[in-house]
């Protein structure tokens, strides 16, 4: 599996790196890990170019940005990279790619593959660049005091699940599986089971029902997916609940939750006007919120 | 599908509101003072503004949504907006731009680091200075941008090497990256060739006043401003710094192996230093008969021939988006003027004059260097010339000022506001370093711009009547 953990500024970013290499690191993962540097203009990218690579004619390491600099002695508080003679064990110098994307790799604890990027320009957009080159399971992100208009175009626009890392705390989550008669939320059932099993933890599973004659199905949900767990001897508990499905969600979630879901089905354009489920809980709630597409 | 179209629509979010704000304008009636053409101009002139600012697209694109809509408003036919794009200015630009080339191609950053070195041994106060120096005079032969990139690996390279001497950390390594763009912005109205805004000037004042200024009269004009502001410059530097004396110590050894294969000046340097100095002494005797452009485009001619250029340098090297984006600009600029807007605004704009009945002369100058300050800062040194040059050329008429001293103002002003990193090219470009924090450039911006503000109104009413009077 490969992952990749957007950062932005230095403090704001070490709640969601942390948060994001503890479950990269659980299930043995590669990392990339990205930072989006604000986009000065476009029309002086290619003199910035000239002198990155002029740069690298230089006998020096020529890790330019303090952003990268602090990303790296990040992942060695956490002790995520491999370190060799007290220094990062370095798979790649750092090097200046096109378009102002700057990237260098690391070695990882265990040897996976920690590559460290840098992008230009739009977050949004550059993330979604970054999906496009890369085929990665995972987008983490930080959910940035913005209004959730970041949360909401990572949602609707990025192609991976992603995981809006939310007031990240140091204490075993437990995973809230909110599940619906769909096929995006058998999809992130699996994802659920996989992680829970890996990281050793317990699942509640959610079945939310708008009306009372849907109870019947949301009983089906939930012992279908009580069974399942049970195989896996994943310790869970089943919760049915009738109401507004955002509200019913936000009631539910505790301060050690990691809420779990699949996309809404809706139409893009229904979503683009009146926005989603996963959205208004990424905005909403206090907890992170782990989106499987 | 749909996603990725309405991804679009959220992602360029600021074009369709420049659009729709095009459109306002263009449609909406004002009174019989202002043709259909000039409303037109305005119109895109207000959608320029909104997409320079959020840059919703890349900034050389706007440029052809220029021409667009130049063309679809009705402010020309076709031919004449294609016509209006060629200039002796933007060949001018293009030269340069290309010059800078056969330079940056050169080893000059190891060749400048080993001469500051060198020089200062260990002291960080004469570092800063020669970097200053360094960064003025390329900048006062070519393009600040050029300048930048060169520089930038020259001051990255002092910040590696300074850090590892320091024992706590401090932010006192920012001062090498900011000698380095204040040097250059600073430096770059010295002459024409200093940056493509003193072009877009020079051809304003020949389209709109029909003054031709020469590229020895710009420099009398504005190079003892550049000769005052740098030793300003470089106290604030350590002022706002503070540096401490030491910390390049083992920069010499740390450097030794690649210092000495690059004592040797070589035979293409040698070519390329003279083919500039040729070049800038061209453009200082000849400019008024050959043009600024056909005497850069011998310059690359020359570099090319000789063989310390090629066309795939140039082609690979060259920021084509620069002169597209400026060859547009001067023509909105010149359209403003040719269809009445920039009079227009300048006539609404008459109660500046109101100034001048009640503080004198003094208080419209400085009234006119703070807003050339203000819209520089927002909108980048370049684009604000652009914008404002007929409006202050006019204003110049409204009040009987002398178009010269008015435009000057404008270039000073607008290039001297780098409390942005976007003031200025190589603000923008050291700023894309990442590091150097949006704050610093407020904190010595803001002291450069205070000092610059007195300075240029005082040459705003004393040596620029003074020396243009013997243009």
């Amino acid at each position: 599996m490969h992952f990749l953990i957007c950062v932005g500024g230095e403090e704001h970013s070490r709640g969601t790196l942390r948060f994001g290499l503890a479950i990269t690191s659980a299930l043995r993962a590669d990392a990339t890990i990205l930072y989006v540097r604000p986009l000065v203009s476009s029309h002086f990218r290619k003199e910035a170019q000239l002198a990155r690579e002029k740069l690298q004619a230089w006998p020096v390491e020529t890790v330019d940005s303090r952003m990268m600099k602090a990303i790296e002695r990040m992942l060695i508080e956490e002790q995520f990279v491999r370190m060799v003679d007290g220094r990062v064990d370095v798979r790649h110098m750092p090097r200046a790619e096109k378009g102002g994307l700057y990237e260098y790799h690391v070695y990882g604890q265990h040897g996976e593959n920690v590559r460290i990027r840098e992008r230009e320009g739009d977050v949004v957009d550059s993330i979604r660049r970054e999906t496009l080159d890369v085929v990665y399971d995972l987008v983490i992100v930080g959910a940035p005091g913005d209004g959730g208009r970041l949360v909401r175009h990572i949602i609707q626009y990025i192609e991976p699940s992603v995981l809006i890392v939310k007031n990240p705390r140091d204490v075993q989550y437990r995973l809230l599986l909110c599940l619906n008669d769909s096929e995006s939320a058998r999809r992130a059932q699996q994802f659920a089971l996989r992680c829970a099993v890996l990281l050793k933890t317990s699942v509640d599973v959610l079945c939310i029902h708008t009306y009372p004659w849907e109870e019947n199905v949301a009983m089906t949900l939930g012992e279908d997916a009580a069974r399942l767990l049970k195989r896996f001897a994943v310790p869970h508990t089943i919760r049915i609940r009738r109401g507004p499905v955002v509200r019913a969600i936000l009631k539910e979630a505790q301060p050690e939750h990691l809420v779990v879901m699949g996309p809404s089905e809706r139409s893009s354009i229904y979503q683009f006007i009146f926005g989603s489920v996963p959205v208004e809980i990424g905005r909403r709630g206090n907890n992170p919120v782990l989106v499987v597409k | 599908m749909l996603r990725y179209l309405l991804y679009q629509v959220e992602y360029r979010r600021w074009l369709f509101l420049a659009l729709a704000v095009a459109l306002i304008i263009h449609f909406i009636p004002v009174d019989t003072s202002l043709s259909p053409a000039g409303k037109s101009i305005l119109a895109i002139v207000a959608l320029t503004i909104l997409l320079v600012i959020f840059e919703p697209i890349p900034l050389p694109l706007i440029s052809f949504l220029i021409v667009v809509l130049e063309v679809l408003f009705g402010v020309a036919r076709p031919a004449e907006v294609a016509q209006s794009f060629m200039s002796d200015s933007v060949i001018f630009i293009l030269g340069s731009l290309m010059l800078a080339v056969a330079v940056v191609k050169q080893q000059l950053d190891k060749r400048i680091l080993f001469f500051i070195l060198r020089l200062t041994r260990d002291s960080v106060r004469l570092t800063v200075m020669l970097l200053v120096v360094i960064a003025g005079a390329l900048a006062s032969i070519m393009g600040e941008h050029s300048v930048a990139a060169i520089m930038l690996p020259v001051s990255l390279i002092l910040v590696r090497i300074w850090q590892e001497n320091q024992l706590r950390e401090t932010n006192q390594h920012v001062v090498f990256l900011m000698s380095v763009a204040f040097g250059a912005a600073v430096a770059a109205i010295g002459t024409p060739s200093g940056g493509a805004r003193n072009a877009i000037m020079l051809s304003y004042w020949e389209g709109v006043s029909g003054v031709r200024v020469s590229y020895l009269q710009w420099v009398f004009g504005m190079y003892p401003l550049v000769i005052i502001q740098l030793p300003i410059l470089y106290f604030l530097l350590l002022r706002v710094y503070r540096p401490a004396a030491g910390g390049l110590t083992n920069a010499f050894s740390f450097l030794r192996r690649e210092m000495q294969e690059q004592k040797q000046f070589s035979v293409e340097d040698w070519i390329t230093v003279s083919i500039m100095l040729l070049t800038v002494a061209l453009w200082m005797m000849f400019s008024g008969t050959l043009g600024l452009g056909p005497v850069a485009l011998l310059g690359v001619l020359l570099c090319v021939v000789s063989g310390v250029l090629n066309w795939d340098d140039i082609s690979h090297d060259v920021n084509w988006g620069v002169p597209i984006l400026y060859a547009s600009i001067i023509s909105t600029g010149l359209w403003m003027d040719s269809t009445g807007a920039a009079a227009w605004v300048a006539d609404h704009l008459s109660f500046l004059l109101a100034f001048e009945a009640v503080g004198g002369r003094l208080l419209l100058i400085a009234t006119m260097t703070l807003l050339s300050m203000l819209v520089g800062a927002v909108v980048s040194s370049g684009p604000a010339i652009a914008l404002l040059g007929p409006i202050f050329l006019r204003q110049a008429q409204l009040s009987g000022a002398d178009p010269l001293v008015f435009g000057m103002i404008l270039v000073a002003g607008a290039s001297y506001a780098n409390f942005t990193p976007v003031s200025s090219p190589a603000c923008t470009i050291i700023y894309g370093s990442g590091m150097v924090p949006r704050s610093d450039y407020f904190a010595l911006g803001l002291r450069v711009a205070v000092i610059s503000f007195v300075i240029i109104v005082a040459f705003g009413t004393f040596y620029w009547p003074f020396v243009t009077a013997f243009f």
